[in-house]
């Protein structure tokens, strides 16, 4: 009893103590990988799309205003996949690359990012790349870490610290496309276009397909003068339109938080390093430790770092607030949206799926 | 063995009731710092009140000559010499310096919700706090926390080298003045620096101020009203 007694003490103990996070392993700068670019335009046998959802990204504090990080998270977020779509344009591999506030149930080939770190230092992310029927292209974890030559210049959001990072994804993505065969490559793009079907109206597709084990099976195609199917090849233009426009947004975020957000990495970087470098005595910044010229350092890095934090955050509510309303037409019609992104998307799925019930008269 | 039962039976209930009491502490301590009781409001556009305001210079003035005294008080008591250079007194000047740039706001924006409270100051970054998240966060550089002491909203920053930095918020009943004491504290100083900023509200528009926030990761607040901008001869 007495050994029951000390271990319900150990047990009440122990909850009361916290548990460390687990510490980072020590980062270390990653060979500068090239991108990989077509030399031709790929054949039509070729052609996969892409689609790039908003990445995730794991809150500390949800919807905090305390830590700059979640604010910078939520930019980074919309941020990041325009960086990847860029790359894989340049690298000229594929059809269209687009990059839209949520999963693309009609998605050929489908990137879903989460952030799992990032700063001025380093870069980590999660990539899945999922194709229509279900296989996974790949799951890995990238990771690029910033260096000094990074941050010589002024910060230029044109050219990324973590280019090497977004050039290794297209490059295996690239190298996974030519092993892809074009019987299966067909299969990919027939699946994207019944899933597509089934979004919009699943009664009349729902018999094409068939799902075993997060894996989607084509067991059929409507016949090709089937109104229903050219009805849907029609809508899915529609989307596609759609899609650009959307993209536009993501194009123009790129424009205007792209280089408030090169400096935020650029104070990151400084100051993570100033912050090791504050450890020693810092000669060459012409103050020894305990000296009021250095503890005067020590507030005014801090406050250059809330105040790049502060932009961060205006920037980020005025992109909340002032995501102009996209325009779209279709079929003679010009429907204008408005709300944020992912609202507009969402609205635009449904009166796509309204128009096509009652084009086909479903 | 009925006794033995008896102990053991009092002592779990000791522990439980020990670990019962332990968490209501820690639920009610969270409660009472994370919760605004006094429903105070800092919302409000405010702009300093040189009048009613610490004037830096003075104060260090002050405090360097009373400590000095307070010292030499104490040393005559204890009858023994000691180096001047031993007291430390110049770092009463360094602190009050540091504080005087730490408090240089004149313009206080301030928007409060049920759930966090932004203070914009000018010329300076904004104090923020989660009322839901009041515990201690890692920044770039150093922590920072807040809580509420009675109807009072502190802030706490601490950096490298042992600088703290702390912000108290307080508000008259009828609203007429904001008071935000700054304390400057660095280890192997002995004497904190405080400076006490006043505060008076004015109206958007009223103010002989004007900020406007630009990409270039500054809040930028110059002279005139929103209208026709106005020079500083010209008469209201």
């Amino acid at each position: 009893m007495k050994r029951v007694l000390i271990f319900l003490v150990i047990v009440l103990i122990s909850a009361c103590s916290t548990t460390k996070p687990p510490m980072d392993p020590v980062l270390h700068v990653t060979p500068e990988t090239g991108l990989v670019t077509a030399r031709a335009l790929p054949a039509t046998s070729r052609i996969v799309n892409i689609s790039i959802n908003d990445f995730e990204a794991d809150r500390d504090v949800a919807s905090s205003i305390y830590l700059a990080n979640s604010q910078v998270r939520s930019v980074e977020q919309r941020y990041l996949p325009y960086m990847l779509k860029q790359t894989l344009d340049r690298s000229g591999f594929w059809g269209a690359v687009r990059v839209l506030p949520s999963i693309d149930h009609g998605a050929e080939l489908q990137v879903e990012g989460k952030i799992l770190s990032s700063s001025g230092i380093a870069l980590k992310l999660n990539i899945k790349v999922t194709d229509a029927t279900g296989r996974v292209w790949l799951d890995r974890i990238y990771q690029d870490v910033s260096d000094d030559i990074d941050f010589v210049s002024e910060p230029n959001h044109f050219a990324d610290p973590f280019q090497t990072l977004y050039n290794r994804i297209a490059n295996d993505l690239q190298d996974l496309l030519t092993q892809l065969e074009s019987e299966h490559h067909q299969q990919i793009v027939n699946t994207a276009l019944i899933r597509y079907g089934q979004l919009l109206a699943e009664e009349a597709f729902s018999g094409y397909l068939r799902e075993e084990e997060e894996r989607v099976y084509l067991v059929g195609l409507p016949a090709r003068d089937d109104p229903v199917f050219a009805g849907l090849l029609r809508v899915r233009e529609a989307e596609y339109l759609f899609a650009d426009s959307v993209d536009a947004h993501y194009e123009s975020l790129f424009q205007r938080i792209g280089p408030t957000y090169a400096w935020w990495r650029y104070y990151s970087y400084e100051l993570i390093r100033g912050n090791e470098r504050l450890g020693q005595i810092d000669a060459t910044r012409g103050a020894s430790r305990g000296s009021w010229y250095a503890v005067e350092r020590i507030y005014k890095t801090f406050k250059e770092a809330k105040m790049n934090q502060d932009a961060l955050r205006e920037l980020t509510d005025s992109f909340d607030r002032e995501t102009a309303a996209t325009t779209a037409e279709i079929a003679g019609r010009v429907i204008e949206l408005k709300g944020s992104l992912d609202t507009q998307y969402e609205m635009w799925r449904k009166i796509l799926s309204n128009m096509y019930r009652d084009e086909v008269g479903i | 063995m009925v006794m033995h039962f008896r102990i053991i039976c009092t002592l779990l209930s000791l522990i439980l009731h020990r670990a019962a009491c332990c968490l209501l502490l820690i639920l009610s301590s969270s409660v009472a710092e994370g919760a605004n009781r006094y429903e105070v409001s800092f919302a409000g556009n405010w702009e300093l009140d040189y009048q009613m305001s610490d004037h830096p210079s003075e104060k260090i003035r002050h405090v360097y000559t009373e400590t000095r005294a307070a010292l030499e008080r104490e040393l005559q008591r204890q009858s023994r010499y000691v180096d001047p250079q031993m007291l430390n007194l110049s770092s009463i000047v360094g602190l009050g310096r540091l504080a005087e740039r730490i408090a240089q706001a004149t313009v206080l924006n301030i928007s409060q919700a049920a759930d966090h409270i932004i203070v914009k100051r000018n010329d300076d970054f904004a104090l923020t706090c989660d009322f839901d998240q009041m515990n201690e966060q890692q920044s770039v550089i150093g922590s920072e926390a807040c809580h509420w002491e009675e109807d009072q909203l502190v802030f706490r920053i601490a950096l490298p080298d042992g600088l703290r930095v702390q912000h108290r918020l307080s508000i008259a009943r009828d609203r007429s003045r904001l008071n935000v004491a700054t304390t400057v504290q660095l280890a192997g100083v002995r004497y904190p620096f405080t400076l006490n900023m006043v505060y008076m509200p004015y109206e958007e528009g009223e103010s002989q101020y004007r900020c406007e926030f630009t990409i270039a990761k500054q809040t930028t607040c110059t002279l005139g009203t929103y209208g026709e901008p106005k020079t500083s001869g010209e008469k209201e």
